[in-house]
Order: structure tokens, then C-alpha cells, then sequence
């Protein structure tokens, strides 16, 4: 456990949380609630606080399952806060980060319904269990109990670092004695896309696996796109291996936001 | 190096479609998926060959390990979990892994 992954596990993010204007439908404004949102968590772990606090201010009758939108994209939950702020937001301008709330006409070709902490759990544990495919073939999260796989959900919904990270580090030993894993996990996201792909830990870098993806796009003295990794943009020649183990997120994937740089 | 480049990736992706428990075995196998088609496109697929009720639940699996998110497109999941040129997909009536 780095003091990196301390770091990064202790990063939030102001939100303000708005009704969209044309759902309210009450004589007196609702107001906006702030929260301190982390970025290993999900959107929609909030619902239900968020639901109570504008449950007054709706209309019940048309009342949906709650959704978000940030500048007319509707946010996909089961990405962690802190890939869909890199993904869409300038921490510059775009602090704190204003959140629509929408409770009436659930976008639900874009957006999977969310029916409540189950459905966000098993979401993380499919992912985790993909990642683990990739790293170890399976057999790191074969080989954990029922209470190790409840501990690391319980440790991320509490925000409890000892508590997920006790369990998350047999994640990041080596495959079969190998002091690298068997493959990488990487999801990269570009213009609303989702991308992923697998790399051999040795000797790959953050520029041989961008390069992968966006052909001649990437090299050390020329660079037309930007790389946001939790919140930072590191060294193109950062190894991937090391990247994987200190900058990876809860579900044990790399996820790498790519914006173009305008010209 | 990395294990697979947009040189040889596939116009389509071969799926291939196993029954495990209860569900129905299918006549035929093999499917020759769009990449970009989404795993929720397949299950609606599966759920017609199998005429499937409403309220009858469907549930894909990749290595036999995990559900992928309904919105994943399957060719992102041939990337890393296609082999031999093929992606095997497991289907079942009831929830078979985690």
C-alpha cells in the first residue's frame, strides 16, 4: 500500500447537486446540495440522500429513477466519479462540479437503470472480476471468501481505506511468482467511447499502450492529445506495471480520460 | 508490447453461444457479431432465438467468471478475451457466476 494509493483514495470532489429547472414543481426553490463526493465511489450511492433532499420539490406523479447530467451528457454511474469528472470537466473552471438531477424521462438508451446498492455492487464486482481476469486469470478473486469480496465493497461505501486496501493488495502481487501481473487492465475513454484493451507488463509504457490505441498520436517531444489519470497527467514514459499498481482505481482497472488538444 | 493492434483486429467477431444449466442448447453456435453491437444487443438476440418470456431472466457470461456491463461492446471484449479468433459467450436462465 503507497502513500500514492492513500492519496488517490482520499481524493474528493465538491459537487453541487441542482434539480433541472423544468422538474420543479413547487412555489418555494429547493436550493442545491453540496457534497463531498470521492472519486473511487459512484454516482449513484447518493441517490437515496439526494432523492430525500428533492423529494419535496418534484412532481411524485412522474417522479423515475434518478438520473445526472453534467452540460447535456447524461452520466453513466457505473463509471467511478472520479473517471466521468476527468472525463468531462476542467478542474479550473468546472469547481465545484454542477450536477443536474433529473427524477422524469430516464434516458435509458444511454444510461443502464440502477434498481438500487445491489445492482452498484455487483457492477463493481463484475468489473473487479474482469480486471482480475486480465491480471491473474481469475484466481486472486477465486481464491477470496464471500466476507474478503463484501469487505472490499463495504470498504469503499465507507470510504474506509485500511479496511479495502487489506484485501485489495492481494490484487497487485504478481501473476504466478512473477513480480508483474499476467496482463494489464487498461479502459481508456475518448469522445464518449469506451475503449479497452490488455498489455503485457514488461517493458510497456503509458506511451506504448497509448500509441496502441491512438496510432502516432503520442511520443515525448510531440503530443496532440492530453492523458488524465485520477486527476493527473504523468510522464508518457511512466511504466504501466507501475501505473497499474499505484494509479488504478477500486476496480482494479487503469482508466485512462484522453481529450484532443484543440489546435 | 502490446498484445493486439488495430492492424489485425476483425471486421466482425465470431461469438460463439454455450448453454450452461438449465438454459437451452441453440441449433446453431456460431454468430458473426458487428464489434460495435453491445452485449445488451446480444442478450435481446438470445432472448428471441430462445423465445425467451418477458418476465424470463437471461444472464451472459465471458470465461465463465463474470457478467459484462450490458453496454460494453463486444468488440472491446474480443480484445482482451477472444481466443483463438473467437469469443466464447456462456448463457444461462439463472445467475451461474457471482
Amino acid at each position: 500500500m503507497s502513500a500514492i494509493s492513500k492519496k488517490l483514495w482520499e481524493g474528493k470532489l465538491p459537487v453541487c447537486f441542482e434539480l433541472a429547472s423544468h422538474e420543479v414543481d413547487c412555489p418555494t426553490e429547493p436550493g442545491m446540495l453540496y457534497l463531498m463526493v470521492a472519486r473511487t465511489s459512484y454516482l449513484t450511492m447518493f441517490s437515496q440522500q439526494i432523492e430525500e433532499f428533492f423529494n419535496n420539490y418534484i412532481n411524485l406523479k412522474q417522479k423515475d429513477e434518478v438520473w445526472f447530467e453534467y452540460n447535456g451528457s447524461p452520466l453513466r454511474w457505473h463509471y467511478p466519479c472520479g473517471v466521468l469528472f476527468d472525463l468531462l470537466c476542467n478542474p479550473a473552471t468546472d469547481l465545484p462540479w454542477s450536477i443536474t438531477v433529473h427524477f422524469q424521462n430516464f434516458p435509458s438508451d444511454v444510461l443502464l437503470r440502477c434498481p438500487g446498492d445491489n445492482a452498484i455492487e455487483s457492477n463493481y464486482m463484475m468489473t473487479l472480476k474482469e480486471a482480475d481476469q486480465i491480471k491473474h486469470k481469475g484466481q486472486v478473486i477465486s481464491n477470496m471468501s464471500r466476507n474478503q469480496h463484501m469487505q472490499l465493497w463495504h470498504g469503499i461505501r465507507s470510504e474506509n481505506f485500511d479496511e479495502f486496501w487489506t484485501i485489495n493488495k492481494k490484487f497487485m502481487e504478481g501473476f504466478e511468482g512473477l513480480c508483474t501481473f499476467r496482463n494489464i487492465p487498461v479502459r481508456v475513454y475518448f469522445q464518449e467511447k469506451l475503449l479497452q484493451r490488455q498489455f503485457a507488463a514488461e517493458e510497456t509504457t503509458l506511451e506504448t499502450a497509448l500509441n496502441n490505441f491512438f496510432p502516432n498520436s503520442f511520443s515525448q517531444d510531440q503530443q496532440t492529445m492530453k492523458v488524465v489519470i485520477q486527476g493527473i497527467s504523468p510522464p508518457l514514459s511512466s511504466s504501466l506495471q507501475w501505473l497499474s499498481e499505484n494509479l488504478s482505481y477500486a476496480d482494479n482497472f487503469l482508466h485512462i480520460c484522453v481529450h484532443s488538444i484543440p489546435v | 508490447m502490446a498484445t493486439t493492434s488495430e492492424e489485425n483486429k476483425p471486421k466482425k467477431v465470431e461469438v460463439l453461444l454455450r448453454p450452461t444449466g438449465d438454459a437451452p442448447i441453440l441449433k446453431r453456435k456460431k454468430w458473426q457479431v458487428d464489434p460495435s453491437q453491445s452485449v445488451q444487443w446480444v442478450i435481446e438476440f438470445l432472448r428471441k432465438l430462445l423465445k425467451c418470456e418477458p418476465s424470463e431472466s437471461l444472464f451472459l457470461y465471458v470465461n465463465q467468471a463474470f457478467a459484462p456491463s450490458p453496454d460494453r461492446e463486444i468488440g472491446s471484449l474480443y480484445e482482451c478475451f477472444g481466443v483463438d479468433g473467437k469469443l466464447v459467450l456462456h448463457y444461462a436462465r439463472t445467475q451461474a457466476w457471482g
